[in-house]
């Protein structure tokens, strides 16, 4: 896994949106897409145990 | 019907040119290898084969690990030593531009090593080919490499869900020269090969490897198998190179000549996967607060992509500086938010004070 910071981002109803995270040193957000392959990274991050920072408020 | 059993017909007063017929039936004008399978153009799988488009930029030194970093479309499984990677204009007759590796830091192969630039063709482009059926077709996969270090390597092909590999092997017999090499792997009937917007088939070329990476040549294995036990180990050797360029695979029994395409139909091709606005090049005017006193901004793909991607802006500077972030007009960078994304585009998103902003911007669906 290669990144760091992962962080929740909501749309404006609040509901999930994607994650922002730090990606080989780039700001990038991933979206809840399956066929993403930086998000099939992310779920296997998440299943290794690991949690993401909330989103804001 | 009469039938003409012929090897070779040529004009009465050259032997130059002319038409061969190999024992296979296969037929060559002028020298030149006709399809033995499939259309007679668009035939190359391989996107960027000429090493022309690189969006990310055209070197990273001492590159460790997986991913792409230079030019598009090629990929690379890295567990061992450095790598410099380059786009080079060292190149053979016929081409302009090459992928080169070179060895920053050594390493020596234990039993997980792999080293492999790769590339994964999406299913939708194999989805002729038919593989997991019965008829199975087979393909034929060509390229043109020069290394410092001689010896057998290995060529590999293997599905997403990574339990049928077929390696085979090549051999790089004079130093600094430049080789073609020709590779026909036979069509696999059984596995799962993904014809969708995933991952078709990766195929690659071994630098190095350890013995858990090793395989049967010529034949499909179930699991790792990038290459055989004869693989040179490329990344013991201080400062070595390796160059890769005209790079094809094709349905077929035989390779046929390279297919030239122009560059902004490669790159069209590459923005399914890759879309990288250089510097900051986009101008928004804010129009003024809008719903929960946002300003926002659309960002359209210059190509719908593969699938949703992974988004990034730029502020000042060029690619990837200040990502996270667009350049504010007299004011500096503002970290901004992204919404809406899609395979056709996405939103960006300022909660700061009313004014325009430029930004350059990333989106990746690689597979």
């Amino acid at each position: 896994m290669n990144f760091t910071n992962a962080k929740l981002v909501h749309d404006v109803f609040g509901n999930p949106e994607g994650v922002r995270v730090i990606l080989n040193g780039i700001t990038f957000q991933i979206p809840l897409d399956p066929a993403n392959t930086d998000y099939q990274e992310y779920l296997a991050w998440l299943a290794e145990g690991n949690e993401p920072l909330p989103a804001d408020e | 019907m009469s039938t003409i059993k012929v090897n070779r017909l040529e004009n009465t007063s050259t032997a130059n040119g002319g038409i061969d017929i190999d024992t296979d039936g296969h037929v060559q004008f002028d020298g030149l290898q006709m399809p033995t399978a499939g259309a007679l153009s668009n035939r190359n799988l391989i996107i960027n084969g000429a090493m022309q488009v690189a969006q990310r930029g055209t070197s990273v030194s001492g590159n460790t690990g997986n991913g792409y970093t230079t030019l598009d479309r090629m990929g690379l499984f890295q567990n061992l030593g450095g790598l410099n990677i380059s786009q080079s204009s060292e190149a053979p007759s016929g081409f302009y531009n090459s992928i080169k590796y070179e060895v920053s830091s050594t390493g020596s192969a234990v039993s997980s090593t792999i080293v492999t630039p790769h590339q994964i063709v999406e299913g939708y482009s194999i989805a002729h080919l038919n593989w997991g059926s019965s008829d199975a077709q087979s393909v034929t996969f060509s390229f043109w490499v020069r290394s410092s270090i001689t010896g057998t390597y290995g060529a590999w092909i293997r599905n997403a869900d990574e339990n049928r590999y077929q390696p085979k092997e090549f051999t790089i017999t004079s130093a600094n020269t430049w080789e073609k090499k020709i590779l026909t792997f036979t069509g696999e009937t059984s596995g799962t090969w993904d014809v969708t917007n995933g991952r078709g088939l990766a195929i690659g070329i071994c630098l190095d490897a350890g013995s858990a990476r090793h395989g049967t040549a010529d034949a499909w294995n179930s699991s790792d198998s990038f290459t055989t036990s004869n693989q040179t180990n490329f990344m013991s050797n201080a400062g070595a190179t390796f160059y890769l360029t005209g790079v094809q695979l094709e349905v077929g029994s035989k390779a046929t000549p390279f297919e030239h395409e122009s560059y902004s139909q490669t790159l069209a091709k590459c923005y399914r996967y890759c879309e990288i606005w250089h510097n900051v090049d986009s101008y928004y005017q804010s129009p003024g607060a809008g719903y929960f006193n946002y300003y926002r901004a659309r960002l359209d793909f210059k190509v719908p992509k593969r699938a949703t991607p992974s988004v990034s802006t730029y502020g000042t500077g060029n690619y990837p500086n200040n990502s996270g972030q667009v350049d504010t007009d007299g004011v500096g960078n503002d970290t901004v938010t992204y919404n809406t994304i899609s395979i056709y585009g996405f939103s960006i998103k300022d909660t700061a004070s009313p004014h325009s902003f430029q930004c350059g911007m990333s989106a990746e669906s690689e597979l």
